[in-house]
Formats: C-alpha cells, structure tokens, sequence
C-alpha cells in the first residue's frame, strides 16, 4: 500500500502481521515445550485469535464496533485455561478479592489494549518501538518478582517488536497492518493479565489509553481513522506533518503533538517515544508502590 | 496560546492521570469499599449502605472520567487547536 505521509507516496509491504504472529508463536511455543505453563499456551491461543480478527480486517475492514464484538473471542483462552488471579494487587490497597467482577474485566481488557495499539499505529515505526518500550516495566516485574515464564514472554514480545522495529521505523519498509497491530495488543494485554500486572500495564499504555479516550470522546464514539469526517492531522506542502486547526477536529495524540507547528513523521514518532518512555518510568514507579499496603 | 512545549504538557497531563488513576482506586477501594453497616442491622439498611457504597464509587469514577475531559479540553484551549488560523495572526502583511 501507498505510504500516504512520503513524497510521491511510494509502495509499502503490508500486512506484516504474518511475520509478527509467527515470529511470537514460534517463541511463545519454545516457552511452553519448555515449561509446560499453560500461561504461555493461553497467550499464545489470545494472540492468534486477535491475529485472525485483524487478518479479516486487513481484507475486509471491519467497523470499530464489530472489530471490538470479535475481539471478545480473544479473551476466552485466558478464562477457558484459567490463567488469572481473580486477585489484583494495587498500589496502597494491596490484594483485592474480584472473583466475580474479574473474569467480566478479563473480557474486556483484551478487546481494549488491541484496540488502543490499532489506534496509534499511524505512523512509520510508532507502533513498534512503542510496544518494545512499553513491555519493559512489564519484563522488569516479572524479573523482581521471579516470575520467569512470564519474563520469558515479555522477552518474546520485546526481542518480537525489535526485529520488526528494523523494518517498520521510518523509512517503513513494511507496514503491521491491523492483524499485526491487533496481535501486539492483546498479546500485551494478555501478558498483563496471566501475570497480575494490570496496574502496571494500564500506566505504561498511558499514551495509547489517553489517546484512545480523547479520541473516542472527541469523536463520539468507536470511529475508524478513515470514516472521520475531519482529519486531526495534514500533510503540508514541504511533506511534514501538521495540526489541523478547526474546532471539531478529532483531538489524537498526534495533532496534540503537532500543536508546535509541522513536523517530520521521524520527529512526531520521537516525541511519542519521549512519552511512553516517562509512562514506562510511571509504570516501574507503580510497581514498586505495589508494596506498599494503605 | 503558551509557549509551554506539547511534550511537557503531555507529560504533565500523563503524570496528573497517573495521580488521579491512584487516587481513584485509594478512595474507592480503600474508603468507600471498607463501609459496612452496623452488626445487627436489617437486611433494608444492608441494602442501603451497599446501594450509598455503589453510588459513592460511581460518582467518584465519574468525576476521575470527567478530570480526563477537562485536561483534553485545557489543552486544546491553551494550544489553540480550537482556534482557525487568520491572515492577520500569521504574521504576513497584507498586499
């Protein structure tokens, strides 16, 4: 497909959710012929359900709303093998008992971190280096808690998004497409849930939720990018990137970003690093208040 | 507009959502959740604190949601996203 953000808009390979789905069965499997964890089995199982969905949309792109009703499959691996604790840790509460509101909470926690990844891959190499960012605080407390079968699936992720990372940085030479977008999201989702770091996982994916509140807030509900009727951003005539200034234009991350003055696509995705780098610190920073008991 | 760089603004805005986020799960869980009637109570006042618990920690959640609209809309405002261009504010003389 057309790179619509370069001069002349050369060709990018796409989908390159493929590669992204096969290189993380093949690591999530040695994991699992490993140790036996039925936990890497799971997230296995999620990640290729939320790959099939994003196949579908690659071919026929779905609706924001049938994608997230299709998304719900993707979350039955974890219910179905039990691979929860339908006990969260938070930072000063400490344990809390959801036996019944957990596996509800489960159900929608994968359809929303796939569709909060989705939604910021936008430009050359964001979505990438965002998730190999954003799995860091993850691998980290799984390390000092001597989790190491869910560190060696944050590791999967991570050494995952670094080869794709090669290929998809600006200048794109493939693009994830939704299958691989929806695929690094409900794996990390997953990841977050089988290893009872979902507070540290909603901090680290701060920018991906604040984008993706602002811009369902601002737009009014679950839109695809190409069904919005005001673009948050445009392509200016030297081919940088710039906010479009008009009240009712839907408020992303990016247009935020760009509220300076116009940008390179290379500078807009540097910026995105600098915030879900200091998430990353926040999300570490939660962790270790993990311990901390009111 | 502020001369303030969007970066610094978002960071400002992601560490305000952090502390609210903590704040939210302290107080609800924390103080709202805790509240039990009095041992010995009848079922109708059981009823009554667990609906005033339930009504408590909605309204709460709702005005850590609303702090979120708020901070969107702060920076809009203070960025001029909500504001279109004219000849005379970019600086170019007329002709």
């Amino acid at each position: 497909m057309p790179d619509a953000h370069k001069q002349g808009q050369p060709p990018v390979a796409r989908p390159g959710g493929p590669a992204i789905a096969f290189a993380l069965i093949i690591s999530l499997d040695a994991v699992y012929v490993i140790t036996g964890s039925p936990q890497t089995l799971a997230l296995a199982l999620t990640m290729v359900i939320a790959f099939a969905v994003g196949v579908y949309d690659d071919m026929r792109s779905l609706s924001g709303p049938v994608k997230v009703g299709m998304l719900f499959a993707a979350s039955l691996p974890i219910l179905l093998l039990h691979t929860y604790s339908p006990f969260p840790v938070f930072p000063f509460v400490g344990h809390l008992r959801l036996t019944v509101v957990y596996p509800l909470l489960v159900l929608v926690a994968v359809p929303v971190t796939a569709n909060a990844f989705n939604m910021i891959d936008v430009y050359n190499g964001l979505v990438s280096g965002f998730t190999a960012i954003a799995v860091l605080p993850l691998l980290f407390a799984f390390l000092v808690q001597g989790d190491y079968v869910m560190a060696s699936a944050a590791l999967a992720l991570l050494l995952t998004m670094l080869g794709f990372y090669l290929l998809h940085r600006n200048p794109a030479k493939i693009f994830p497409g939704d299958s691989g977008s929806l695929a690094l999201g409900a794996t990390y989702g997953a990841l977050a849930i089988i290893g009872g770091m979902e507070v540290v996982a909603v901090v680290a994916l701060l920018p991906a939720i604040l984008n993706a509140f602002f811009v369902i807030s601002s737009v009014g509900g679950l839109v695809e990018h190409r069904q919005m009727k005001k673009r948050p951003v445009a392509l200016n005539g030297q081919f940088k990137l710039e906010a479009v200034r008009e009240p009712g234009a839907p408020v992303t991350l990016a247009r935020m970003l760009l509220s300076d003055g116009p940008l390179g696509e290379a500078a807009v995705v540097r910026r995105f690093f600098v915030l879900e780098a200091f998430a990353s610190l926040l999300a570490v920073a939660t962790f270790l208040l993990m311990g901390v008991r009111g | 507009m502020t001369r303030v760089p969007a970066v610094l603004l978002l960071i400002g805005i992601m560490t305000a959502a952090w502390a609210l986020l903590i704040l939210m799960i302290f107080v609800v869980f924390e103080l709202i959740i805790p509240i039990s009637a009095p041992s010995g109570a009848s079922y109708a006042v059981e009823l009554g604190y667990a609906v005033l618990k339930l009504v408590m920690a909605g309204a709460v959640g709702a005005v850590w949601l609303y702090s979120y609209f708020l901070m969107r809309d702060m920076f809009v405002r203070v960025k001029g996203l909500d504001r279109t261009p004219t000849p005379s504010s970019s600086g170019r003389t007329p002709s």
